[in-house]
């Protein structure tokens, strides 16, 4: 790994952390009684469909460190290297608060801390304190009520699991009084949704994402605003669950930035000089109602989430100009135990902005369906997994067919096919280009 | 006639001092009854330990899967958590699965990358379990088979080492159940001193022979028969699996919160493992 000790950022609060972590670790291994360790060593590589060029290279390598330190606390701690040469790349850091920042972070090279915290319970009470992450939310990889937590986009949204959370510093309560659950939770880390890096594959040009700008044809400064560790950055919430009939239902609410960003003019363009753009993060407030129930082979989900105040990018006499706009977010799925042991998942979402007086850079409407299919063969050997994702307005989407096989209880095999399609400037046909066929091994032990 | 009554008078004395599991397996027994008697063997309301899994193929290759499980009934309720620990790829994956027999059965899985503990839809009862040669009926039953599910027939009584062994025959009661359990007949030999199945054969729907399970070790623990060591051999599919149970034990006080799916990302309860209860 590329790793230049001139290029190591650590901050002084951070290297606090770390020595706290790992004073912790070490008192720990005394007091544990079961530490369990699970290292993962991660290779992933893929050609472009159209020209057979190799388009992304990446090597990670991953531990899971969980100490039972009593019958009571619990400490686990996530640990990720990454190296990768390609047109890919590692995403953006600047959308990071500082603290959660990895610690070594190089142009083809990284080392974070995934997660990092301590767990106290008592029966069903819980408290934990430390870098985690707040997975709320029924549906699978359909974010509608699930936007707590920022999410890794370098990849678009071709990974193996959907969302991929970013933990953030924080702390979450979850305790269980009669028949309700609460489950409050405070991130006081500003880390936003992580982008594809300028320039690389996944970098976002459709211009629904870049506030109406063609950036094909102009040239773009972007700045991220600073996130750092504050109140005013901080996204705070509670979920209060029951079980209802053969199902759970649950009522949330969080405020916090929005981890997507709204792009503002930094400066007046001049002629021949390249456009600055901010990308912001504006507060906004999300009110959510979750239900899943169980009918035999079958089991229903649905969620609905409205933001009375989505802060968006809309097209007028200026480049991105803003305004404030009610949202409504609704999705439905559905899991099947299909005949001749198929597997079946297939969701449907409705996106909508309220467009009342404004001129919109995104459909009001979007509609998104997935649909997957699955089936295990070979003794549960070999996993064959199709997958569709596209939004029906827009006649775009992803085709994921994909072989994984399991070639020993520590070797993983995996290969599939990403196929996009749709408009050159809609959400998945953007990057249509970047079809490409891809292999993948990983080693756990 | 002397010599006569001499011999019936030491027949009789044999008789009444014979011990009486040998009374027992002497005395005739019909296919429902001897069915009742493994239906109403012991159980454990609540019992933890770790099962281990070799999963074989053909070519002889191997996968091993550890887990711990721990499996609470109380009535109308069964509730089973199976919490793996090895190998690493699949450490803190863990599964619950609540059988209702007056509502739906419920069915949740944690995996440790989404961070969620979702609701799975539940499995038909003929469906494999995560890979071995064990359906998920398996598993429930328990080396034993629903009174309600079957209609039963007696074969031959077998005698090896001194000991009596029943032949218990079974054909689902209608094609509904047929298809639900995947299977069309079975034929299990019973020990008649722990009324355990130490041999059961099981064929397809199709009524072509699907696998065979074979009792390898059987163990008293805490006062109830437990099958310790058993392997289950799939003609189809030419795979085997063979468990091999540690550390089991009966609960007498499972806390109540402890099988429920909030608790399933929390990770194995090994703790049950070292409660005196």
């Amino acid at each position: 790994m590329n790793i230049s000790l001139s290029k190591i950022n650590i901050s002084v609060h951070r290297t606090v952390f770390i020595v706290l972590i790992m004073f912790a670790c070490q008192t720990n291994l005394v007091f544990a009684e079961t530490p369990s360790t699970i290292i993962k060593v991660d290779y992933h590589f893929g050609f472009n469909l159209r020209d057979a060029a190799l388009q992304y290279s990446r090597v990670s390598i991953s531990t899971d460190t969980r100490y039972r330190i009593s019958r009571n606390w619990l400490m686990h701690l996530e640990l990720r290297a990454e190296t990768a040469d390609d047109d890919v790349g590692l995403g953006t850091v600047n959308t990071y608060s500082s603290l959660s920042r990895p610690l070594v972070d190089n142009e083809h090279s990284r080392f974070e801390i995934d997660r990092a915290f301590v767990q106290w319970r008592e029966r069903a009470h819980t408290i934990t304190l430390g870098k985690q992450v707040t997975p709320w939310g029924v549906l699978d990889g359909i974010q509608i009520t699930d936007r707590f937590d920022p999410v890794r986009r370098r990849d678009f949204v071709l990974t193996e699991l959907r969302p991929e959370r970013i933990a953030r510093w924080g702390a979450r309560w979850r305790n269980k009084i009669r028949d309700f659950k609460f489950d409050a939770s405070i991130a006081f880390d500003g880390t936003v949704s992580q982008q594809a890096q300028t320039n690389t594959l996944f970098f976002t040009r459709s211009t629904r994402f870049t506030g109406g700008l063609a950036i094909s044809t102009t040239p773009l400064n972007i700045i991220t605003e600073d996130r750092n560790t504050s109140l005013k950055q901080s996204t705070y919430g509670l979920r209060i669950s029951r079980s209802l009939g053969a199902g759970e239902i649950s009522v949330l609410t969080f405020r916090g930035p929005d981890t997507d960003p709204l792009l503002s003019l930094a400066n007046q363009p001049r002629i021949n000089e390249s456009t600055s753009v901010e990308l912001r993060y504006q507060r906004r407030t999300l009110y959510g109602l979750t239900y899943d129930l169980s009918i035999g082979e079958i089991v229903l989900r649905g969620e609905v989430a409205y933001i009375p105040d989505q802060a968006i990018n809309t097209l007028g006499d200026m480049p991105l100009k803003t305004a404030r706009a009610e949202r409504l977010l609704a999705g439905v799925g559905l899991d099947w135990n299909a005949p001749a042991q198929w597997f079946i998942n297939a969701q449907l979402a409705v996106d909508y902005i309220d467009n009342e007086g404004l001129s919109l850079v995104r459909p009001t409407t979007d509609t998104i369906l997935t649909l997957r299919a699955q089936r295990l063969f070979i003794n549960g050997r070999l996993l064959f997994k199709g997958e569709l994702l596209g939004t029906l307005n827009e006649k775009d989407g992803v085709l994921r067919p994909e072989l994984a096989y399991e070639y020993s209880d520590k070797l993983k095999l995996r290969s599939g096919i990403d196929y996009l399609f749709g408009d050159k400037n809609s959400q998945f046909g953007q990057f249509r280009d970047n079809s490409r066929l891809w292999f993948a091994a990983t080693y756990t032990f | 006639m002397k010599y006569l009554q001499t011999m019936v008078i030491i027949m009789l004395l044999s008789l009444a001092l014979l011990p009486e599991h040998e009374l027992k397996a002497a005395t005739k027994i019909s296919a429902k009854e001897l069915a009742k008697k493994v239906a109403d063997r012991s159980s454990n309301k609540s019992r933890v330990g770790f099962m281990h899994f070799t999963m074989r193929n053909s070519t002889g290759s191997e996968r091993k899967r550890s887990a711990l499980l721990v499996h609470s009934q109380i009535p109308g309720k069964i509730k089973i958590g199976i919490y793996f620990t090895e190998p690493a790829g699949l450490r803190n994956t863990s599964f619950l699965s609540h059988d209702n027999i007056d509502s739906q059965d419920q069915n949740w899985l944690y995996l440790p990358a989404t961070d969620r503990v979702r609701k799975l839809p539940s499995s038909s009862r003929g469906d494999y379990f995560m890979g071995t040669d064990l359906s998920y009926g398996d598993i429930k039953d328990n080396f034993k088979f629903g009174l309600e599910d079957w209609d039963f027939s007696l074969g031959e009584q077998i005698i090896e080492n001194g000991k009596t062994y029943y032949l218990l025959k079974g054909v689902p009661k209608n094609d509904v159940i047929k298809s639900e359990i995947g299977y069309a007949s079975f034929s299990a030999k019973i020990d008649s001193e722990t009324w355990f199945p130490v041999n059961i054969r099981y064929t397809d729907t199709d009524n072509t022979p699907l696998k065979e399970v074979n009792v390898v070790e059987l163990d008293m623990i805490d006062e109830i028969w437990t099958a310790t060591h058993f392997t289950i051999d799939n003609s189809q599919l030419q795979h085997q699996t063979e468990i091999v149970i540690s550390d089991m034990r009966s609960i007498t006080q499972l806390p109540p919160y402890l099988l429920s799916a909030d608790e399933l990302a929390y990770g194995a309860p090994l703790m049950l493992l070292n409660d005196k209860s």
